[in-house]
């Protein structure tokens, strides 16, 4: 679908909310790596960095918003999304090094409108 | 012949020891020396030896009492010949016989009573011929002491009657007769000291201890005048100046059987108006025949002398008439009128102590009372109550102002006065003999004593600091007149305000502090303030206003500890909506994740199967799933505290925006977008998501309020300070009913709604310090007109 490739990488604890995330984001024509865990992300990140991360916040061990802090010391401009079950954000600061925040939801809408906004400014980059 | 000289000089010795030993006899032991009883001591004496038929004293003063009524002679008459025994006065101008006797100090032979010629005859010439007197026999005396000169008279039934010798005989007596009758004056005198002390004693003992009434005191005085003088009827009448009458208030006499409970007669008519209306005594000798005398008993024809004494206060307030009659013409002497004056004045002097006393102790015990009140408003009505009623001060109108430091003006807190002297008279006979508590409990009911005006209600009058120094420095309660110049401006106000003759200035001053002011005026009676009323109302005053400033502090303490309370209910409050909001947005969270789960794979499983009856069936789920998410989002935004992060941006390119952001959906929905701009329009301090997520609402419901497709305007417009964004549909339209609701929390028209949207979208704007208004007709559309101000609110984010 996209001339050139974007790939995804999803933190999610969450089994099946992982396995429909990433069959929708597949069908978008998407590369999309899934990790369960903060941990699984940073290692993600440091073995090889994706172009877009959607984060979970709520997670046992490392939380979304711990290892948001993490990913941006590792890679600063490596652009997340904040994918959460809660409405309220910007309550703690770090949120804003995030680039999106987009609240669950069945059609997945926002969230793919988010990452079509990034994937174009990725693409635009790589190009 | 010298025999007969010698034995007409030893029967003249015997004669004369005969009649001193004889009068010596009768005098000799003291006892009572009044007039009468002299009287009739000399006829026990002289009538044997002058073989006399009747015997007068004559007592009177050769100088006019007043310029219009003669001196007069009092003669006391007894025996066979006195017709009337009290006898009757004998002008000089009347009986120059009299007059001539005197004048020569000799005595006087009238020899035969019916051929005396010289006219005019007096009533007393007249009195004695009815009684058969033809021969008289006086004997002048000068001065018996006090002015007054006299005669003694005998009279016999015959002519010629009485010899040379009873001449020299009477002539001999003459000075004996004289020191008797000093005496007797002295007696009298005496007497009448005696009266006054009595009376003194009388009221000292009792009238402040025990008179709950000047009543009880002015019947013990007119007893005590009415016995000590032996006058036919005393009386002492009260006068009610409001009224404009007069009420018999104590009496002692005859007129005892006439006596009616609360007699009352006008201050416009008789004697006893007269001395109302003047503060003069006046004197009637020939009642009958006066043009001001009144009868108030038409079936009494025998008064013939009227004496009335006001009873005047301090400052000349006339407030009872002392009414004196009698049964004789020429009834009262100059002493007896002096007497009795100076008995009114006594009289005067009592009553005010005793009011004065009764004003004393009842601002010991009014003092106290308010101490123990904290309540403003019930302290206000206390206060004026005291200035104003009958019991206390009694002034006719009274308003209170509090000095309100902050505005710098004096504001009025209560005004209690009767409109009109009708409504005066009815409230006070309704208030009538009640003790000040009586009527302070009592006082809150009557309303209409205390609602009525004298101006428009709870003025204000500006005052500036040197104001407040002039009144904090007058030192008590002073009486100000409405046409005295004066350099205080707030002075020259309250003159505005009452437009009394006169009135009372009282400045209320606690802790050194001036806290407010009491007028009082009489406007309505005109009474004079006494100085002595002011002194007692500068000690009341001192004593209103520490309990002014002590109501007053405790409203301060109770203000704020009625604020703390609040404050710490509210803080619960917050508190319990806290834990609410926590608790929802856990539940939230746990529940929006398996939905999106559940109605993410039944969107795949539509996406993906060819069977229809599964494609409805998890098409239903998958609805349904994006109804409750809608529903959670509204709910959890609503819940959630707002706060705003403002920046400066453009309205005209967030409209644009929204256009833009909406255009897609309303494509699909056949709805034309369009953006009006028609004028330069202001950055404004927004916080942008939020404004963003409010107008993209409102499109939306814009949007789904046209199923059949229509237009929807997008209008800005800029007036000073605000922007105004209207969003406008040609869609269904709304009753007006539902207008009213439709910010209202959980109410909704959509068959999927949470009832929030619009609620929620009044919040922020609310929270911008903007306001929304929609209007709507039913079929043709919907408009709402958001209305934002240019700058960020100064009001803090309510969280």
């Amino acid at each position: 679908m996209n001339a050139i490739e974007i790939e995804v990488l999803i933190v999610e604890d969450d089994a099946a909310m992982a396995e429909l995330m990433q069959e929708e984001l597949l069908d978008e024509g998407y590369q999309v790596r899934v990790v369960q865990s903060g941990v699984g992300a940073i290692e993600a990140v440091q073995e090889s960095p994706p172009d877009v991360v959607v984060l979970d916040i709520n997670m046992p061990g490392k939380d979304g918003i711990e290892t948001l802090s993490e990913i941006v010391n590792l890679k600063a401009d490596l652009p997340v999304i904040l994918h959460t079950a809660y409405s309220a954000y910007k309550d703690n600061y770090m949120t804003w090094a995030a680039v999106e925040y987009v609240v669950k939801a069945s059609d997945f809408k926002d969230l793919k409108n988010a990452i079509a906004r990034l994937a174009k400014q990725a693409a635009h980059e790589k190009s | 012949m010298s025999n007969r000289r010698s034995e007409r000089a030893a029967e003249h010795i015997r004669f004369f020891m005969d009649a001193y030993e004889r009068l010596m006899e009768q005098f000799g032991d003291g006892g009572r020396l009044d007039w009468q009883t002299v009287l009739n001591r000399f006829e026990s004496a002289l009538l044997p030896i002058f073989e006399a038929d009747g015997v007068s004293i004559l007592i009177g003063t050769p100088e006019p009492m007043t310029a219009e009524q003669d001196a007069f002679l009092r003669a006391y008459t007894s025996g066979r010949i006195a017709s009337n025994p009290r006898g009757a006065a004998i002008p000089f101008q009347q009986a120059p016989w009299l007059k001539s006797a005197l004048e020569s100090k000799t005595p006087l032979n009238v020899t035969d009573w019916e051929e005396r010629t010289e006219p005019p005859r007096t009533l007393f010439d007249r009195e004695l011929s009815a009684g058969g007197a033809r021969a008289a026999l006086a004997a002048p005396f000068g001065s018996l002491g006090g002015g007054l000169i006299g005669a003694a008279a005998l009279y016999r039934t015959k002519p010629d009657a009485f010899s040379e010798e009873h001449e020299r005989l009477i002539k001999k007596l003459s000075p004996l007769i004289q020191t008797l009758l000093s005496s007797a004056y002295e007696y009298n005198e005496r007497r009448l000291g005696m009266l006054r002390t009595e009376i003194i004693h009388e009221v000292n003992a009792e009238a402040v201890a025990q008179l709950t009434s000047p009543e009880q005191l002015y019947d013990r005085v007119c007893e005590l005048i009415h016995q000590q003088f032996e006058l036919y009827d005393v009386a002492i009448f009260q006068i009610d100046w409001t009224a404009k009458t007069m009420s018999l208030a104590g009496h002692s006499g005859e007129y005892f059987e006439y006596r009616e409970k609360n007699y009352t007669q006008s201050v416009s008519i008789g004697n006893l108006g007269y001395a109302a209306r003047t503060g003069q005594t006046r004197l009637v000798n020939d009642a009958q025949n006066d043009p001001i005398y009144f009868n108030a008993f038409p079936d009494n024809q025998t008064i013939r002398s009227e004496l009335t004494i006001p009873i005047a206060m301090e400052g000349g307030y006339v407030t009872a008439v002392m009414d004196v009659q009698s049964q004789e013409s020429y009834a009262f002497d100059r002493y007896q009128v002096a007497s009795l004056e100076a008995l009114s004045r006594l009289v005067a002097s009592i009553v005010q102590s005793v009011d004065w006393y009764k004003q004393m102790e009842m601002l010991h015990r009014l003092g106290q009372q308010l101490q123990h009140t904290l309540d403003l408003k019930s302290l206000y009505h206390a206060i004026l109550t005291c200035v104003t009623a009958g019991p206390g001060f009694g002034f006719n109108r009274a308003i209170l102002f509090m000095l309100d430091e902050e505005n710098m003006d004096l504001e009025e807190k209560l005004h209690i006065g009767p409109a009109s002297t009708e409504e005066a008279h009815r409230i006070w006979s309704e208030i009538g003999e009640q003790t000040i508590e009586e009527y302070l409990d009592k006082a809150p009911r009557q309303a209409s004593y205390a609602e009525v005006s004298v101006a428009d209600r709870f003025m204000r009058i500006p005052v500036d600091s040197g104001d407040i120094e002039t009144l904090s420095e007058m030192g008590g309660a002073v009486a100000a007149a409405r046409d005295r110049k004066t350099s205080c401006s707030v002075v020259e106000a309250f003159q505005q305000i009452l437009q009394a003759e006169e009135f009372a200035l009282i400045p209320l001053i606690a802790r050194r502090r001036l806290i407010g002011v009491i007028l009082a005026d009489n406007a309505i009676t005109g009474q004079p303030i006494a100085p002595r009323l002011l002194e007692t109302l500068g000690a009341f005053a001192s004593q209103a206003a520490l309990a002014l400033s002590n109501a007053q502090t405790f409203r301060k303490l109770e203000v704020a500890f009625k604020e703390l309370e609040s404050a710490k209910d509210q803080a619960h409050r917050h508190e319990r909506q806290a834990i609410v909001g926590r608790l929802m947005q856990y539940v939230t969270h746990e529940i929006r994740n398996p939905l999106a789960v559940i109605g993410g794979f039944a969107r795949r499983i539509l996406k993906t199967t060819e069977e229809e009856e599964t494609s409805r069936r998890t098409g239903i789920i998958a609805q349904e799933i994006a109804r409750l998410e809608i529903i959670l989002k509204d709910v959890m935004d609503f819940m959630s505290p707002l706060s705003l992060d403002y920046e400066l941006v453009s309205v005209e390119a967030l409209a644009c925006e929204m256009a833009d952001m909406i255009k897609e959906s309303a494509k699909e929905a056949n709805v034309r977008v369009v953006c009006e701009c028609l004028e330069p329009i202001p950055d404004a301090h927004l916080d942008v998501d939020k404004m963003k997520q409010t107008l993209l609402n409102l499109c939306k419901n814009a949007v789904e309020a046209m199923p059949n497709g229509g237009e929807l305007t997008i209008r800005l417009t800029a007036e000073d300070g605000y922007v105004c964004i209207e969003i406008e549909d040609t869609g269904t339209g709304f009753q007006s009913d539902q207008i009213d609701r439709l910010f209202e929390p959980f109410y909704t028209t959509k068959k999927y709604g949470s009832g929030l949207g619009l609620a929620l979208t009044k919040q922020i704007i609310d929270h911008h310090g903007g306001s929304i208004e929609a209007r709507s007709e039913l079929n043709h559309g919907t408009a709402f007109t958001i209305r934002l101000p240019v700058n960020r609110p100064a009001r803090k984010d309510v969280k």
